[in-house]
Parts: C-alpha cells; sequence; structure tokens
C-alpha cells in the first residue's frame, strides 16, 4: 500500500503534470508544415505500437511488449538533431526510439513476429534491438556505461560524434546510472541521457520510490540540464536541438529531462492508474488531438495501409532462424596437441605480463582500470611506465567496477582490444551484470550481428593477509556464463602468447591473475630436477611438467592453474617424497572452455586425477574438469582440492590453513593413491 | 683424502664397484684392499693409500665414472644422517640420491636387494615392488598399452617395454657382457648384415703343423689378413654415415675365444705383415692368455675384422654377428673330416655380396692350397738354390713358379725370382 505521504507527493506531481498540459502553448501550423516527416513518423510510431498490441491480444504474438504509446514525441524530437554516426542506447520501451533513429518498423514488427527478417532474427524480440547506431537492453540502466564507452572511442576516432541514453525516470533508482553519470562527466563525454518521466515505473509511482530533484541529481553531477515535455512540441523539438548540440560542441555531458505520460499500461493490461488520470492525458495527447484533424489523416491512412499489409504478409511468413544456426557460439574450443619445449625467460612474471601489454598497447588496444595511470601504475605495478609510452591509450577511472566494465564493452564494439583491469577480483562481482547482461550476451541476442570482445582482467588469491574482502578466488562465479571464455595466466608460463590469443579472440574473455604471483620469477627448466617442461597447445596452451618415467609408472595426474600450479611446480620433489605417489602436473591456462584433450590420454593412463583450484572446490572449476573427464573415461577416479568453504581469513597461520598449501596436496595424493 | 675411481684402460668411462672390502665408517690401515672394481675386461683392487677411517660414496654394484671420487678417507668416523636417507641397512638409497635418483619416504624404508631401479629415477615404493600395485597385480598390460611412445617422447628414461606377465627374476649384466652388448650395437648390422657360405677341403697339410692339426684356423688368418692388405682393403673397414665409410690404415686379426661366459675377442696386430709361422705362434699365446685370463690391454685393443671358429663343436652352419667396428666376420664350423665350412658376415652397406663371394672364392683356393690330396713330391725343388718345394711352403709361400726359360721349363723359388 502506498503510503499517504508518497500518495500525497504523487498527487502533487500528477497535478504539476497536468498543469503543465494545459498551459502548453498550441502547435503552430508553419511548425507542423516544417515538422511534418517527424509528425509522420510519430503517427507511424502509434500505429504500429497498436498493431503490436493488436496482434498480442489476437494471440499472434509471443513474448512481451513494452508500448510507449504518448510518449512517441521524444524520440522523434531526439532523433531530429542528431546526426549520421550518433548512437542511442535504449531500454525496454524502445520501439518508438527504435523507429525514430532507424525506420525500419517492418523490420520490428516481424522481430515481434519472431521472424528471421526481423532487426535481429526475432531472438531479441522486443527489448533486444540492435542496429549500426543503436543499441537496446532489457535490464534497467546497464546501457549507460557502455554509451559512455561508445562517446570514448568516438573521441579517440576523432568524430564529433555523441551517444543518447534514453531512461525512464524510475531507472533513477539503479546504480549504473550514476556510475556512468560520474564516469561521463570525469572524461567529459558528450553523453546525453534522455530521461523520459512519466510519473510511473511498472506501477510505482515516482511519489513512492523517488526522493530529491531530477535537475538536483544531474547538476550535482556536473551534467548540463535541460527540461521539456511532449505537449509543447515546439519547445520540445527546440530543447533537444540545444541540448544535443549543447553536448557535443562542448564536449560535455547533458542531461534532457522530458515530462511525459504513457497512455497504455507498463507492459499489457497491468495498469492500476487511476482511470480519470488517464482519460485527462488521453485527451490532451498532442498526436491525438492532431489526429483528429485533416492535416494527417492521408499520412495516417496511408500508415495503416502500410501495416496492415505488412502485417497480413508477415503472418504467413515463416522463416524462423534456424537452432542450428543460433547454437553456435565464439569460445576457442579447438584442440591443438602440438608440444614445445617451455623456454621462459629469466623475469618477473609482472614484468613479463607488463612487457605482454606493452605490445598490446603498441597494437592500438586499451586498457581501463582504477589507479593505473603513471606515475602509480596500478595497485601491483602492472601498468607502470605504459601510460606515458601510450598515452591516452591507459585510462584510468573513477571507483565503479560496473561502469568500467561497460565502458570497456562500449570501446569494444568500435573494434579497439580494450583491456578492463578489476583491481582485485573480489569486486568483479559489482560488474557481474555487466558480464552477463551485456557482454555475454550481444552475439546471439542480437542476431550474431555484433561482439564484444573485451577481456577483463584481475588479480585473485590469498596468501598475503589481505583479509576475507582482498583475498577471494571467485572462479566459480564467472565460469560458465554463455560466451565468456575464461583463463589464467601462471608463473609457470610466460604469458605474452596468452595476452596476444586474447585479442585475437572475438568473444569477450575474463583473465584471472594471481597476486602472489605477481612476484614469482617465471619457472626455469635448469630449476627442475628430472623433469620436463613441456607446453602443449600453443599460445593457449597447458604447461606439463613431467618426471622422468615410464609414463606407465605414473599414478596420478594433477591438474591445476594459476599461482598454485607454481607452487605444485616449485614443491614437486618434496611433495613426491611425502607423498609416495608418482605425479606429473598440467598447469592450464584455458579454464573454459575445458580442453580435456591436453591432458586425456595422460589421466587414461594413469588412472586418477587431481584437480586443484584456489577457491573452493564445491560447485567449483574442478568439478567442470571432473564431469569431462568422466565423460570420456568413466572408469578415471577423481579428487578435487580446493580451499575450505570459508571467507579468507587474515592471520598467516589460519589464512593458509584455509588456502590450498602443500600438506593439503601431500594428503589428496595419498588418499588417491589408497584408494582403488 | 679423496680416492679416485682408477683409470684402467682407454676404453672404460664407467667401472662398477663389485666389493668393499671394509665396511662403511670403519678404519683401514694403508695398503690393505679398500674396493674392487670390474672394468669391461677384467676386475681391478684398489688397496687404501692411508690410513684412516672409509667413508664409501657408494655402494656395491654401483656404476661409477672413472676419476670421480669413490671414496674418502679421514681422521675420524664420518657423522651418519639417519633422518636424511631414512634406514641405512643394505640398501640402495644413499649412493642413488647422490647420483639424482629421488626416493619418497617410503620407498627408502624398503630393504630389497633384487630390484632393478636401472634408469628411473623416481622411485616410490610401487615401483621398488616389482611394480606390483596393491592388489598384488603388476603394471597390467593394459596400462602399459595405454601408454604410447609418444607419451614417452616427452619423457626421458631407458629400460624394458613390454614386461611379461609371469614371474621373471632380475639378474644384472657383468660390465663384460654390457661391454659386448654396446660392442654390437655399435656395428648395427641388424638388417645390414648378410652371410655367405664356401666350403674348404682339407687333406694332408703340405707343411704340416702340430698345433694346427686339426684347425684351419691358422690359414684362415694367415691367408684373409693377406688379401685384406692387397686386394680386398675395401672390405677392412666399418660404416661411419650413408655418406662415408672408414678403411683401416692396417690389418689386426680378431680371434674370437669362447668358454662359459668369456668370451673375449683378442687381436693380431699387422696380422698381414706376419708369415704363417708368426701368426701360427700369436695364436697359440693367445689361446694360452685366454685360458690363463691373462690379456695385456693391447691384446684386447679394437681388431679390424675377426675370425670366430666353432670347428670344434659339432655345428654346421653358424651366421656370426659383426663385432664392434667391423665389416667382416668369419666363421668356421666342420661338416666332416676334411670339409670346413666358412661363413662370413658381412655389412652390406659397406660392400655387396658379390665382393665377398669374391673374396671367398679366393680365400677358399689360397687355404685348400696348403694341403695337397696325394703325396708331395719330394723331387719338387727350386733349380736355382735347390730349396725343397716343402720348405717353400714352410716359408708361407703358396708353390714354386714355372718359369720358361731358354734351356726350358723351370722350378724357381720366390726368393730367387725376386732376389734377396
Amino acid at each position: 500500500m502506498i503510503s499517504p505521504a508518497s500518495r500525497s507527493i504523487q498527487s502533487t506531481l500528477v497535478e504539476q503534470l497536468k498543469e503543465r498540459v494545459l498551459s502548453a502553448k498550441p502547435v503552430s501550423q508553419q511548425f507542423l508544415k516544417s515538422k511534418t516527416k517527424a509528425f509522420e513518423t510519430a503517427f507511424l510510431i502509434r500505429a504500429v505500437e497498436n498493431a503490436l498490441l493488436e496482434l498480442f491480444s489476437t494471440g499472434k504474438m509471443n513474448g512481451t511488449v513494452h508500448t510507449c504509446v504518448g510518449q512517441e514525441l521524444t524520440g522523434v524530437a531526439v532523433c531530429a538533431a542528431l546526426k549520421e554516426g550518433d548512437w542511442i542506447t535504449s531500454n525496454h520501451r524502445c520501439h518508438g526510439h527504435f523507429i525514430a533513429k532507424t525506420g525500419r518498423w517492418s523490420d520490428l514488427i516481424d522481430e515481434l513476429l519472431g521472424l528471421k527478417s526481423g532487426v535481429c532474427g526475432g531472438i531479441g524480440s522486443s527489448q533486444h534491438l540492435f542496429d549500426q547506431g543503436f543499441i537496446s537492453n532489457g535490464t534497467q540502466g546497464s546501457l549507460l556505461p557502455v554509451a559512455s564507452g561508445l562517446c570514448y572511442s568516438n573521441i579517440c576516432a576523432k568524430k564529433n560524434n555523441l551517444c543518447v541514453s534514453f531512461i525512464g525516470e524510475g531507472t533513477l533508482g539503479e546504480g549504473n546510472v550514476y556510475e556512468a553519470m560520474n564516469l561521463s562527466a570525469a572524461f567529459s563525454l558528450p553523453h546525453v541521457i534522455v530521461c523520459e518521466n512519466n510519473l510511473y515505473s511498472q506501477s510505482t509511482p515516482q511519489g513512492e520510490s523517488f526522493r530529491g530533484s531530477i535537475k538536483g541529481r544531474a547538476e550535482s553531477f556536473g551534467w548540463k540540464y535541460y527540461e521539456s515535455d511532449t505537449w509543447s512540441a515546439e519547445d520540445l523539438f527546440s530543447t533537444c536541438n540545444e541540448a544535443v548540440a549543447y553536448a557535443r560542441e562542448n564536449q560535455t555531458p547533458v542531461f534532457l529531462n522530458l515530462y511525459t505520460y504513457r497512455l497504455n499500461a507498463h507492459s499489457k493490461g497491468d495498469d492500476d492508474r487511476c482511470k480519470d488520470e488517464i482519460d485527462f492525458f488521453f485527451k490532451n495527447d498532442l498526436l491525438q488531438r492532431l489526429s483528429l484533424s485533416k492535416q494527417f489523416s492521408t499520412a495516417i491512412e496511408r500508415i495503416d495501409n502500410d501495416i496492415k499489409a505488412h502485417v497480413e504478409r508477415a503472418l504467413s511468413a515463416i522463416e524462423i532462424f534456424e537452432f542450428s544456426d543460433y547454437i553456435g557460439d565464439q569460445l576457442p574450443r579447438s584442440v591443438s596437441l602440438k608440444v614445445e619445449k617451455l623456454d621462459n625467460p629469466k623475469i618477473k612474471l609482472i614484468k613479463a605480463l607488463r612487457s605482454a601489454f606493452d605490445s598490446e598497447l603498441g597494437g592500438g588496444a586499451y586498457m581501463v582500470g582504477e589507479d593505473i595511470h603513471d606515475p602509480y601504475g596500478g595497485a601491483f605495478k602492472l601498468t607502470l611506465g605504459l601510460d606515458e609510452k601510450y598515452p591516452g591509450q591507459i585510462i584510468s577511472t573513477p571507483i565503479s567496477e560496473a561502469a568500467i566494465t561497460g565502458f570497456g564493452i562500449g570501446m569494444s564494439m568500435s573494434g579497439r582490444k580494450t583491456f578492463v583491469e578489476i583491481m582485485f577480483g573480489d569486486f568483479i562481482v559489482n560488474a557481474i551484470d555487466q558480464i552477463v547482461n551485456n557482454a555475454s550476451k550481444f552475439f546471439h541476442m542480437y542476431a550474431k550481428q555484433q561482439s564484444a570482445n573485451v577481456t577483463i582482467r584481475t588479480p585473485m588469491g590469498g596468501g598475503r593477509g589481505y583479509g576475507p574482502t582482498h583475498s577471494q578466488s571467485l572462479e566459480k562465479l564467472i565460469l560458465g556464463i554463455n560466451n565468456v571464455a575464461v583463463f589464467a595466466v601462471s608463473s609457470v608460463i610466460e604469458p605474452s602468447n596468452l595476452v596476444s590469443y586474447l585479442s585475437s579472440l572475438e568473444c569477450p574473455s575474463i583473465l584471472i591473475e594471481s597476486k602472489v604471483d605477481y612476484g614469482a620469477t617465471l619457472l626455469q627448466q635448469n630449476n627442475l630436477k628430472a623433469i620436463d617442461a613441456n607446453i602443449i597447445g600453443g599460445a593457449a596452451g597447458t604447461a606439463l611438467l613431467s618426471p622422468w618415467s615410464k609414463s606407465y609408472e605414473v599414478d596420478v595426474v594433477v591438474i591445476a592453474y594459476g599461482h598454485l600450479g607454481r607452487l605444485i611446480a616449485d614443491n614437486f620433489q618434496k611433495i613426491f617424497e611425502e607423498s609416495d605417489a608418482l605425479f606429473e602436473l598440467f598447469v592450464v591456462q584455458q579454464l573454459s572452455p575445458i580442453i580435456v584433450g591436453h591432458f586425456e590420454k595422460n589421466v587414461r593412463i594413469a588412472g586418477k586425477v587431481l584437480i586443484v583450484e584456489e577457491g573452493s572446490a564445491d560447485f567449483g572449476w574442478g568439478s567442470e574438469v571432473a564431469y569431462q573427464l568422466s565423460q570420456v573415461l568413466p572408469d578415471v577416479l577423481i579428487k578435487r582440492l580446493g580451499a575450505k568453504p570459508v571467507p579468507i581469513p587474515s592471520p598467516r597461520k589460519l589464512e593458509s590453513e584455509v588456502l590450498v598449501d602443500t600438506k593439503d596436496l601431500i594428503n589428496a595424493l595419498q588418499d588417491l593413491m589408497r584408494a582403488n | 683424502m679423496e680416492v679416485l675411481v682408477p683409470k684402467e684402460n682407454n676404453n672404460d668411462n664407467m667401472v662398477m664397484i663389485t666389493r668393499l672390502y671394509v665396511a662403511d665408517g670403519t678404519y683401514i690401515e694403508k695398503g690393505a684392499d679398500l674396493i674392487e672394481f670390474e672394468t669391461s675386461k677384467t676386475a681391478v683392487v684398489l688397496q687404501s693409500p692411508l690410513s684412516g677411517y672409509v667413508s664409501y660414496l657408494y655402494q656395491e654394484e654401483s656404476e661409477v665414472e672413472v676419476n670421480s671420487v669413490v671414496c674418502t678417507i679421514g681422521d675420524a668416523p664420518p657423522k651418519i644422517n639417519l633422518e636424511e636417507v631414512g634406514l641405512i641397512s643394505d640398501r640402495v638409497a644413499k649412493n642413488s640420491i647422490q647420483n639424482g635418483v629421488i626416493f619418497s619416504k617410503k620407498a627408502i624404508q624398503i630393504n630389497k636387494d633384487d630390484v632393478d631401479i636401472e634408469g628411473k629415477w623416481w622411485i616410490t615404493s610401487k615401483i621398488l615392488s616389482k611394480g606390483r600395485d596393491k592388489s598384488g597385480a603388476i603394471f597390467t598390460d593394459d596400462k602399459i598399452q595405454k601408454s604410447t611412445l609418444d607419451q614417452d617422447d616427452i619423457r626421458q628414461s631407458s629400460g624394458n617395454y613390454n614386461l611379461p606377465e609371469g614371474g621373471y627374476k632380475l639378474v644384472k649384466n657383468t660390465m663384460r657382457k654390457r661391454s659386448e652388448i654396446n660392442s654390437l650395437s655399435i656395428s648395427g648390422g641388424g638388417p645390414f648384415q648378410s652371410t655367405i657360405g664356401i666350403d674348404i677341403h682339407s687333406g694332408k697339410r703340405i707343411v704340416p703343423s702340430m698345433m694346427f692339426d686339426n684347425s684351419i684356423q691358422d690359414l684362415i688368418c694367415y691367408e684373409s689378413s693377406k688379401m685384406l692388405g692387397n686386394m680386398f682393403k675395401d672390405l677392412n673397414g666399418f660404416y661411419i654415415s650413408n655418406s662415408k665409410i672408414g678403411l683401416y690404415s692396417n690389418v689386426c686379426a680378431g680371434i674370437s675365444l669362447d668358454s662359459l661366459n668369456k668370451l673375449t675377442v683378442a687381436r693380431i696386430q699387422d696380422s698381414d705383415k706376419k708369415t704363417l709361422g708368426e701368426l701360427q705362434q700369436a695364436i697359440s699365446s693367445i689361446i694360452i692368455k685366454f685360458e690363463d685370463s691373462d690379456f695385456s690391454a693391447d691384446d684386447l685393443k679394437a681388431s679390424t675384422y675377426t675370425i670366430t671358429d666353432l670347428s670344434t663343436s659339432g655345428v654346421s652352419y653358424m651366421r656370426p654377428l659383426l663385432n664392434g667396428s667391423e665389416a667382416l666376420i668369419i666363421g668356421v664350423v666342420r661338416r666332416s673330416e676334411s670339409v670346413f665350412g666358412l661363413y662370413v658376415s658381412f655389412d652390406h652397406r659397406v660392400t655387396e655380396g658379390l665382393r665377398v663371394a669374391s673374396f671367398l672364392d679366393n680365400l677358399k683356393k689360397r687355404i685348400e692350397s696348403h694341403f695337397s690330396t696325394g703325396p708331395v713330391s719330394a723331387t719338387d725343388s727350386c733349380d736355382f738354390c735347390m730349396k725343397s718345394l716343402e720348405a717353400e711352403m714352410h716359408l708361407g709361400n703358396r708353390g714354386m713358379l714355372l718359369m720358361s726359360t731358354i734351356s726350358g721349363q723351370k722350378s724357381i723359388c720366390r726368393n730367387c725370382y725376386e732376389g734377396w
């Protein structure tokens, strides 16, 4: 139940809005004549929306729709101010924006009918549309940071283009919005947010869910504020024009607050608003009034006929996106069994990584992250010196993991390889929405028209006593996300091939680094006694440390990655001596998708396998490897080893008992040897 | 003081410790027997250079590098770190750890003498249990089958691939046998060895010999050496590669002698330059040395070709294996009272059948010329110096020349024809 206080705020707001409507300056004929096309577009939008509603009501359409009837002029007016190369990000109520920007109304109908001829092959449907210059998604506010990235990439390309983000005023509850507003202001981007302020978010009145003022919010973030409404048509068009021009000329973000009213339900049939209120706004709706006049009657009729004809055709069309075409993703699954000797230079991992990224930057890549500029050079000093060497390519950001990830996605859409750094792996959870709802989905939901080849890199792991929120290994939370590949660096393998491999991928990827491993000198063959070190499978390949022995004498195959891979390599002999198990060690770089082929044969021979990970084992990486091995080798004995399932404590001794250490490895191997 | 492994001959880089005369850590007098080594040829006993407490670095049956430190002799008994090596008793641990072999803690505690860990670097208790796993099964066939060659390309090791399924006992090879195996492996004759045989008809020797009454070994040696030194020089060599072979600059016949476990090849240096008499002497002396096991280092140096004589046994066929870096080996068997069989194995990469057949044809003729099927004509003599035919043949010549002169046909011995 809405509280009395909120109810009173809401009624004030509604009254104020009604005032606006009644005092709106009438539209002059001259103006209408000059904006005929624009208004015809507005009518087109309305007709399409109504047609869609009808198709739904007659059961011919699948899914959902959020019509913008009553708000059409916002999209039309804003688009009138845009030029070629400008981008729009939109939300669930995007049809008006889409038709205003692209004109592809028939493709939109096809899209909602689920046809292959639709905007995104029928796959995304109403809320997930894509075209060059237009992108929409059903999650509130999550495209705003992406818009920031698109703006930035325009600046890099020295194009005088900008990006407009449509939101509702309800979206002003989402953190994404404020992160993006801060980011765009901090970077001085020509980012225009258009807020369609219709006093209601789904079923919640603004009076209940919003406090403060929209103007206050915009200006407190340093955005230039404009406002208008969809009843004062002349003022609307000129304000939109002014706002967009301001952003473009001054390279600064602009907030455009447009009062309007949605005449239909939020989606279909879910409308609890007061009927009288709706009636009022319906009667006073500009387009409604104009439709009654003769001026646009021919146009309206033509539009209706066109739509009818198209709908008829579309209803008899049957071509949908093939399952087999849809199902394929961009993940690297190819298996190479090429074996090369492991021959690492004698440098620390951090230095090797720095020089690998140096190469990438030299090739035009960008790095985004917190505190990565010079002279600081990043929390772990990985980017030290790179900012000076490649000015403009090292983008140091505010503390906004979600926004900078979205920003990176936007940058990557322009074809610029972008590496986003999340300072500590623990904070990657802040970026999960961007990874899951944007990066992961672009390829499929936009019918394979757009990829997001961003790489998110982050150091995970404990061992420094940094405590529960600075020591986690959260691999299990980011493994198995559609179309997102996951890799891990280790000081066992020189990383430059892996890093340049990431640049060649089309899908988004996550690179897990290890804070403890950064400082290790890369593994030297000379330090390995009676062990051969090789790497199987090239750039994203798996290292194999095999003790000098006959293959049938090996008792256990140990599979690890990252820092633990190095730990086992360094303590190979000790672990052997204590456990009485002859094992060989695979240090994997590609965590997902798992390339079982690299170690399948060895596991088959040994018959026993131990999978080691730094995070806790349950529901983790080891479980997936175990499953995949069990599918090809049903007789194999499998054990997995991870940290204890508790937050990582700070005190040294306690921490090392929680994390995996050599003692745990020895015990695990002994258990495996006992088992039969 | 460090005691080094002695270098007994030019061939051996490694020798085996066959006996440690005193217990580790005990006191030894100067001059007392310290260690017995076995080289590829013989056994050597090293005496202690001074008095003191011995600390052996290796155990019996270890292979050690020549000129490396084999033990130290100090003023005080050496300290023993029990923790480091577990139970020191008779077992392998201490020596192998120092050689780089890595033992698991459990493996060190196993006390077994008869397991061969040769070629292994990582020893678990399972490996020491003769490859038996917990259930008692030896490394199962399918585990071995599952491992393939390319797995082992990634590994370094030596050792047996296909272990048979039944029980078996491991017996260590002596140094001598190992040396022989190495030697056989060097020539690598293998698929390139071919054997051709020919029969030799003997009879009564024109120049009788006591020692070689019932054997033609001397004649084979004499004639074959001469031929290899003259018109069959191309057979006196060895295979190097596709593009080259080596030809020896001298001829040294190797005489192969065998009695139980003592197969040896002794050589006669410059056998092509010796007379038959000298050769007979040389061969006899070799036989005596063999029986007494009294060869000098020189005797055992490499030959350029070998003769192996099985004519005293009852066999009628043999296919001798090429020895070391050689291209030719002549084997002798006996078919009957007066018929010997010669089987020549040769390296087909150095020569071909037709050439070797020609060699054999020639050899047969020359050997057979030492025999007569009838009584020797006592009247045959040199018309110039009156030397008898018998005496001429005793000198190793095959006969006398029949010369046409103005005054008719005359016999002339070699010396008279060639001059003194």
